[in-house]
């Protein structure tokens, strides 16, 4: 398996999209597309690697924005979204419990909403990694408007991040990757009491 | 930017095969060391690029100048253990015991340091760069000309802690000074 992450500039934050590959096939996806980053592109290219998918872990400017450009290079990728958007029209759209297959790897939808509504989370069980997005990231968890949200933010990271198996590496919108043992036994927004994101 | 998560290619499975391993210079890049006993031995220079130690025992080992691009070093027991110089961007250290540690001048780029105890260690003129560091014993640490920028220090006790010196905005959130 090839997995690599680029941590693109959009303005006043870095943001990652990952590229996820099988060396065998060369069949490979993207997940996220908020900024533009030709190195990604060209890495592809240099790895031989085919982009068939391009995920989505919600629909915020810095994660979708750059989905008409990488689109331009990838025009038969399969957009897979949690919700509709204007710029991939076809896109499939999935929830919680869905599962597919992208080359050898299979992706089961974990529900994270909370961040966003439609925040879902990508599960690989044969690779032990996790794509979050923005819901949960290295000692915090994605921002939110109202008690409600977060709330629900953090009911959904418990069930569904947490409690996958501890060695699962999680890996976020912004930010280091993390593990979930790291995050169940330190991340301060976990721990009773604490609050919201500042 | 871009990093890369290789499948492991060599997994030693004792103390001595990593000691026959140093000795015979072998690049260690994506290696699985995790959970071994690798107290004191001497990774000065040495190339651990996506390398796994999670868990091992780094105590007073020296990593002096090596590079840990991407390396895990979650849950390790490095007390008194020499980072000095080294190269470690997006490197996890959560969860690690780093007491008295010496990061003096090592790349951190985007490293995390969630939930670590760290009291006395040293990171003066490392580059901490969208670091973080979350529910972390930081007591008299030393961030003396330290680039901070974009580094989170939240829940943090920064009690004593030192950062004469250093430059970049860092988002300190809920710390204890």
């Amino acid at each position: 398996m090839l997995l690599q992450a680029f941590m693109i500039d959009v303005g006043t934050q870095e943001v990652n999209a990952y590229l996820m590959a099988d060396e065998e096939t060369g069949v490979g996806l993207m997940v996220d597309a908020g900024g533009f980053d030709p190195l990604i592109v060209e890495t592809a290219v240099e790895l031989g690697i085919q982009i068939t998918h391009i995920l989505l872990t919600h629909l915020h400017w810095d994660h979708v924005d750059a989905l008409p450009r990488y689109l331009e290079h990838w025009p038969r990728a399969c957009v897979i979204a949690p919700a509709p958007l204007e710029s991939a029209p076809e896109a499939r759209i999935v929830r919680e419990g869905d599962r597919f297959e992208i080359g050898p790897f299979p992706f089961e939808v974990l529900c994270t909403a909370g961040h966003t509504p439609e925040s879902v989370s990508y599960y690989v069980p044969s690779a032990d990694i996790c794509f979050v997005g923005d819901a949960i990231f290295s000692g915090s968890v994605g921002g939110t408007s109202s008690d409600a949200q977060h709330e629900e933010e953090i009911h959904n990271l418990k069930t569904r991040i947490l409690s996958l198996p501890e060695a699962t590496e999680l890996l976020p919108g912004h930010g280091p990757m993390t593990t979930v043992a790291i995050e169940r036994r330190a991340n301060p927004f976990l721990q009773p009491g604490f609050g919201h994101t500042a | 930017m871009k990093t890369y998560h290789e499948q492991t290619r060599l997994r030693p499975a004792t103390r001595e095969e990593v000691e026959a391993l140093l000795k015979g210079n072998h690049v260690l890049e994506g290696a699985d060391l995790s959970g071994l006993d690798l107290s004191g031995l001497n990774f000065s220079g040495v190339r651990l690029a996506g390398a796994k130690l999670s868990g091992a025992n780094l105590s007073q080992a020296n990593f002096s100048f090596a590079n840990l691009t991407r390396a895990r070093l979650d849950q390790v027991q490095a007390v008194r253990a020499n980072f000095n110089a080294a190269q470690a961007e997006f490197a996890v250290f959560g969860l690690a015991v780093l007491e008295e540690a010496d990061f003096r001048r090592a790349n951190l780029r985007r490293s995390n340091f969630v939930g670590v105890r760290a009291a006395r260690a040293d990171f003066s003129q490392s580059d901490i760069y969208y670091a973080r560091f979350a529910n972390c014993d930081l007591q008299g640490t030393h961030f003396s000309q330290a680039n901070l920028m974009r580094a989170v220090f939240r829940a943090a006790d920064l009690r004593g802690s030192d950062f004469a010196g250093a430059r970049g905005q860092a988002n300190f959130d809920r710390v204890r000074r």
